[in-house]
């Protein structure tokens, strides 16, 4: 079960106008103004005391400055001098003093940009002004003009789900599969339908990865698949194969429907694969991690893949009720 | 060493000689004299003063580790690239890498060599001299191409550096791989204890004075970490208990299906033509098969109703074919079964049975003894299986003083266990 607020994800930068007094604990100054509106600005760097009481004061989760020296760093706007200055917008480009917003993390995202009214999808309001250009500032209320800053840390979220009514909702750990009792006569495998009676993996992940995610499974008893906790000689083997009833074997397919985001990887990728099927293809399950789902070497968003668990025994399948394996699902994020 | 230094400190010395080419043009002494200090104090302060680093971002950052569910001890193996035109270096001042885990996380134990590996473009590196404490950033590595790890008990922060000795430069561009094994016998390092925003930073002080002594990012990254309440599924299954048995004795001693009841007809023995199953004598041979996925396989027991006696008449009950353990041969009275190795598949023969020879339509079999209480015919070897298939083939020989009846009978009882 997914348990990240949403501002874990997202969240970045919060600014607000204040004192340079209280601007601390981390905070940062980006702006100093003269007033609340209708104002002159300075550089954060000025001390002017008639500056000290209109603040831009943020904050993040990030490591974020004003150095306009950062490798990681976007101008928000320019001024006309170090201090007294009036402002433009950046891509207007005269003035020759540049305010920034800076992040020491080099792959974070900074994002600034101007629109009216409000900052409705950035992080937070740096400032307002009174036109683009040769403008006066104001706190975020002064002037329609604002402009707006969004601060974007990596994010990653990994979950997954058995959820106990069969289907693809939301469940709590621990996490676990019964397969019930397996005969000679039917594959056993996640059904997701009517008369349900085995669960499905559900694997969710989203992240801002440019490099994207990849999804690894192993497990614990490798090719030796299911085994008996009583009779550890006896087991039920994972192997390649198409499963087929009668034919003893165990192992792991992804749904082809029910695929989000994700693309299954190499080896599962060319399986035959449905919850309804009892002739699903499936891998060898190995105590090495072996890829099973990625996203194609970019950012997810929504990533949900249904894995599907099949399990036949032949005629010779020892009878034991306790077989068991352990499954263990890696996310990794490449920034 | 940054490359964009050195374009830095070409630039100003050719700025000065162009300089003190014109003071030479105008033959002013006295400017000569000054530009001439000037271009020394421009050379020492590009010679001797800060480092410029330009700061800039790993690619291709990620930890791989082995667990992401809370409050779990992990490996964790971080791999990044160096940026484009940043190398790791010793010269000037000692290059370092932080990798900085978030307070969520929890070191214990102590962290020791065998715990780190350091991979980079010249290979894997050797790890000594590690050390650890509150506010520790520094550790030393004297031979040569080693790097030591200081490890930060306040703030979780692991830095790598590079031997005070010869060190080759870490390539710019190249890939990198950290390890941390947080699972072992020295230093562990554990998950958060809940699902949030996790974030490992990693930075590099590059061409910085005192790096380890007030670190200096000049170039960093974060990786995202993807906890979760649990990574793992437990995946549990049941195999039923089956066995199936089954007889036939198929007319003509042929071995397919036949319903019950079971019968084997002897016909008439004489003292020069003993009786056995198979085709020759069209007696019915006794097919058992059998299945089970007993753990402990099947047996199969024989026991007959007249134990030794064997055959026995029905109207004069004193009168019989006795069962014994030995070769059949015409003349020579004796009853009994054995099963034929030819046909023998899943199936093994259990002792006595194991050692006769046997073989359908052939009548000097050996045979044993029948028994009312019973004994092991036949078994699995102690493990399941299928398609179980054996040949029973029943003998019968007379002599002289076999007395005459239409009448002898026999029963056998064959009993199947599976043990699971």
């Amino acid at each position: 079960m997914l348990f990240y607020p949403a501002h874990y994800i997202f969240a970045a930068i919060s600014c607000s106008v204040t004192t340079q007094a209280a601007c601390t604990g981390g905070s940062v100054t980006l702006l100093r103004m003269s007033g609340s509106t209708n104002a002159h600005s300075e550089l954060p760097s000025q001390s002017n005391t008639n500056y000290d009481n209109n603040v831009v004061c943020c904050s993040s989760s990030s490591s974020i400055g004003n150095s306009c020296g950062a490798f990681n760093k976007q101008i928000f706007a320019r001024i006309s001098g170090v201090t007294n200055g009036t402002i433009q917008e950046t891509s207007i480009n005269t003035y020759g003093t540049d305010v920034c917003l800076s992040d020491l993390i080099g792959n974070d995202t900074i994002t600034v940009g101007y629109q009216n009214s409000n900052c409705t999808g950035y992080d937070t309001t740096i400032a307002s002004i009174s036109a683009s250009d040769n403008a006066h500032v104001g706190d975020g209320s002064a002037y329609t003009r604002k402009i707006c800053a969004t601060v974007t840390p990596q994010t990653i979220s990994f979950d997954l789900d058995t959820a106990s009514d069969f289907g693809s909702g939301e469940s709590g750990a621990p996490y676990s599969v019964a397969l019930g009792t397996i005969t000679p006569s039917a594959v056993v495998h996640s059904n997701g339908g009517s008369g349900d009676t085995v669960r499905m993996i559900v694997v969710e992940a989203d992240t801002n990865a440019l490099g994207g995610i990849v999804i690894t499974v192993q497990n614990t008893n490798g090719g030796s698949g299911l085994v008996s906790t009583s009779v550890p000689g006896d087991n039920i083997n994972s192997a390649q194969a198409t499963m087929a009833a009668g034919s003893e074997n165990y192992g792991l397919c992804v749904a082809t429907a029910g695929l989000t985001g994700f693309t299954r990887a190499t080896g599962y990728v060319s399986d035959s694969c449905a919850l309804s099927s009892g002739t699903n293809g499936v891998r060898a399950l190995s105590i090495s991690p072996t890829n099973i789902l990625n996203s194609a070497g970019a950012p997810l968003s929504g990533g949900h893949a249904e894995v599907v668990v099949n399990a036949e025994v032949s005629n010779v399948t020892p009878s034991h009720n306790d077989y068991t394996d352990t499954l263990t699902f890696i996310a990794t994020g490449t920034f | 060493m940054l490359k964009y230094e050195w374009i830095i400190i070409n630039f100003i010395i050719n700025i000065n000689f162009l300089f003190m080419k014109i003071l030479m043009f105008t033959k002013n002494t006295l400017s000569k004299f000054t530009s001439a200090i000037t271009m020394i104090a421009l050379i020492l302060v590009t010679s001797f003063g800060p480092n410029l680093a330009i700061a800039a971002s790993f690619t291709a950052s990620k930890d791989t580790a082995t667990r992401l569910k809370i409050s779990t001890n992990a490996d964790h193996v971080i791999t990044f690239t160096m940026p484009t035109a940043i190398t790791f270096d010793t010269s000037t001042n000692q290059d370092g890498f932080q990798f900085d885990f978030p307070a969520s996380f929890v070191s214990s134990g102590t962290w020791a060599n065998a715990d780190f590996t350091f991979v980079d473009s010249t290979g894997s590196r050797t790890i000594e001299g590690t050390t650890q404490g509150a506010g520790t950033i520094t550790c030393t590595s004297a031979t040569a191409e080693n790097v030591c790890v200081a490890f930060d008990t306040t703030n979780n922060i692991f830095t790598v550096k590079p031997s005070a000795g010869t060190f080759t430069t870490t390539s710019a561009a190249s890939a990198v791989t950290f390890t941390i094994l947080g699972t072992g016998a020295g230093g562990t390092l554990l998950n958060p204890a809940s699902v949030a925003a996790t974030n490992i930073d990693f930075k590099m002080c590059d061409e910085q004075p005192g790096c380890f002594t007030t670190f200096v990012g000049t170039h960093s990254s974060q990786i995202a970490y993807a906890i979760a309440d649990d990574d793992q599924v437990t995946v549990t299954a049941i195999v039923g208990s089956s066995i199936t048995f089954d007889i036939d004795t198929e007319t003509g001693g042929t071995t397919g299906e036949s319903s019950a009841p079971y019968n084997v007809a002897l016909g008439t023995i004489t003292t020069v033509d003993t009786r056995v199953s198979g085709t020759t004598d069209a007696v019915q041979l006794i097919v058992l098969e059998g299945d089970t996925s007993g753990a402990g396989g099947m047996v199969v027991t024989v026991q007959n109703a007249n134990g030794g006696s064997g055959l026995v008449s029905t109207s004069a009950g004193g009168d019989n074919i006795g069962s014994a353990d030995g070769t059949i041969a015409d003349g020579t009275e004796n009853y009994g079964l054995c099963v034929a190795t030819a046909g023998l598949t899943a199936f093994s023969r259990a002792s006595p049975y194991n050692t006769d020879t046997c073989a359908t339509n052939s009548e000097t079999n050996g045979v044993q003894l029948l028994t009312t209480a019973g004994e092991n015919i036949l078994n699995s070897g102690g493990a399941p299986f299928t398609g179980g298939h054996a040949e029973v083939v029943v003998n019968a020989a007379i002599s002289t003083a076999t007395v005459a009846h239409n009448d002898y009978t026999d029963t056998l009882t064959f009993i199947a266990t599976g043990t699971f």
